[in-house]
């Protein structure tokens, strides 16, 4: 395990991801509502630089909105610029391709500077 | 039944002509039926002012092709109920389920009234005179231009007991069976529980299938049937009818099955790039929607290793999805020894010949 400080958090503002290098690794920081999500920039789909896609959001429209169309979730989807599969900012999860995820690490703020936890395994 | 297999045919063709459907039809249109040939219609279509005579007055996509000798040469129309009836049992066919013949065209009317006056008039007719016939069973014929309507007669016949689903007439529908348009259709279908049968035939003019008009028959209805089970079934996914309509629940007849695992794996395709903004209502990836739809044989693909159309079937959501249809007495008939000489477990022969069918329907197999 080791902890990395990458930057300030007022360096991400809210809706938005900075993509830094850690330990040799690409990782993707995005903040959504104050709250920051780490993410691999590499997509389990076929390898597209994921992190680096459109962060909006998605149509619903079902029974949970009584069939109104509407737009959901803004700045909490993001679309891999490959192939467009979606990632839940949140969960990490693509809402699509159920079973794939993006490789998340162990993210904090203390004293105003974000730290990211690698494990042996990510290095 | 043969090899003590129940068969249930979930496409066999009656045939209606004017004079008879006229004595069953409401006025005016009545009156338009008393001005059709008798005896044109007994081989011929319902063309009125324009009369197809093959090789000779091509119409718009029928009778083009050049006449050559030889093919086929039994009669294409079922006679009567009886004579009917004795050919199905000949084949060892147990319930069938009784779709229009000239009236398969009826989305090519331009008047909505008539058609769907026709359609009301086919619906009282079939009753009186071809329900009253064991192991027949009615498939209530709509109108795609008058959802509302169709609707109606949905819902007029929902407790018939012979009257097992609604014929969606795919021949030229237009919009596709996705719009909203015929939403009101699928939510009296849901309503009464009620499934619907989208069946197929072929027309290259004046919408659909497109770009198809440079072929002779082969090429029309080699692919054409298919295409057009294609696109309706892409009009449903796309406007989200399984989603929208949980309970419906729909067959696609006289399009084979091969077609069925190439588009829902492209169907996945497109889900995977576009759930989020083009098929917000999909909460699953398409595939996982196969459970909602049933799919006949007719016209059964005939690949050079049988066992190939086991996989098939598998691929098409497997044997619990798929139902047997003979499509008799037209040309390209399937005898149910054309699916059952496929290398197939008798379990999945049950499923596919009878019991699925049985279950979609409501009807009681025999000895069941």
């Amino acid at each position: 395990m080791a902890k990395y400080e990458v930057m300030h958090a007022s360096e991400i503002s809210e809706g938005s991801r900075q993509i830094v290098t850690v330990a040799g690794i690409e990782i993707g920081i995005f903040n959504v509502k104050g709250k920051f999500y780490a993410y691999r920039n590499l997509c389990p789909h076929e390898g597209g630089s994921a992190c680096k896609g459109a962060l909006t959001g998605h149509l619903a429209q079902g029974p949970e909105t009584n069939w109104d169309l509407i737009w959901d979730r803004e700045d909490e989807i993001l679309y891999c610029p490959s192939h467009a599969t979606d990632f839940d900012i949140l969960t990490g999860e693509s809402i699509a391709r159920k079973l794939m995820r993006l490789q998340s690490y162990p993210v904090k703020v203390e004293d105003g500077k974000i730290k990211i936890t690698l494990s042996e395994l990510d290095s | 039944m043969t090899n003590n297999i129940p068969i249930v045919d979930c496409d066999v063709h009656l045939h209606e002509v004017a004079e008879e459907l006229a004595e069953y039809c409401e006025m005016p249109w009545r009156k338009a039926l008393e001005t059709i040939d008798p005896e044109a219609t007994r081989v011929s279509t319902l063309a009125y002012g324009d009369p197809i005579v093959p090789g000779l007055a091509p119409g718009a996509g029928d009778g083009s092709d050049t006449p050559w000798p030889g093919g086929i040469n039994r009669p294409l129309t079922a006679e009567s109920p009886q004579k009917c009836r004795q050919d199905l049992d000949s084949m060892g066919i147990g319930p069938a389920i009784l779709f229009p013949d000239h009236l398969l065209k009826i989305n090519l009317f331009n008047d909505t009234e008539y058609a769907m006056a026709l359609a009301r008039a086919y619906n009282r007719w079939m009753a009186d005179k071809w329900l009253s016939v064991p192991n027949f069973y009615g498939a209530i014929c709509t109108a795609a231009k008058d959802p509302e309507g169709s609707a109606a007669e949905i819902r007029k016949y929902a407790n018939h007991d012979k009257m097992v689903c609604a014929y969606l007439p795919a021949c030229a529908v237009n919009p596709l069976f996705g719009d909203k348009k015929y939403w009101t259709i699928y939510e009296t279908a849901q309503e009464v529980n009620i499934p619907v049968s989208i069946h197929g035939l072929v027309s290259v003019w004046p919408v659909f299938p497109m770009q198809l008009q440079e072929f002779n028959e082969v090429g029309r209805h080699g692919f054409g049937h298919s295409l057009q089970m294609c696109a309706n079934f892409m009009s449903i996914m796309s406007n989200g009818i399984p989603a929208r309509f949980p309970d419906l629940r729909i067959s696609f007849n006289e399009g084979g099955l091969a077609w069925v695992p190439w588009l829902i794996m492209r169907l996945n395709n497109e889900y995977f790039e576009w759930r989020g903004r083009l098929l917000p209502f999909l909460k699953e990836r398409p595939s996982h929607y196969l459970s909602n739809f049933l799919f006949s044989t007719q016209p059964a693909e005939e690949p050079d290793d049988p066992s190939d159309y086991i996989k098939v079937i598998e691929l098409a959501g497997g044997p619990d999805r798929i139902i047997y249809a003979s499509d008799w007495p037209h040309h390209d008939f399937d005898h149910p020894s054309r699916i059952l000489d496929y290398p197939m477990p008798d379990d999945a022969k049950r499923k596919v010949m009878g019991q699925n069918a049985a279950e979609f329907y409501g009807i009681a197999l025999p000895g069941g």
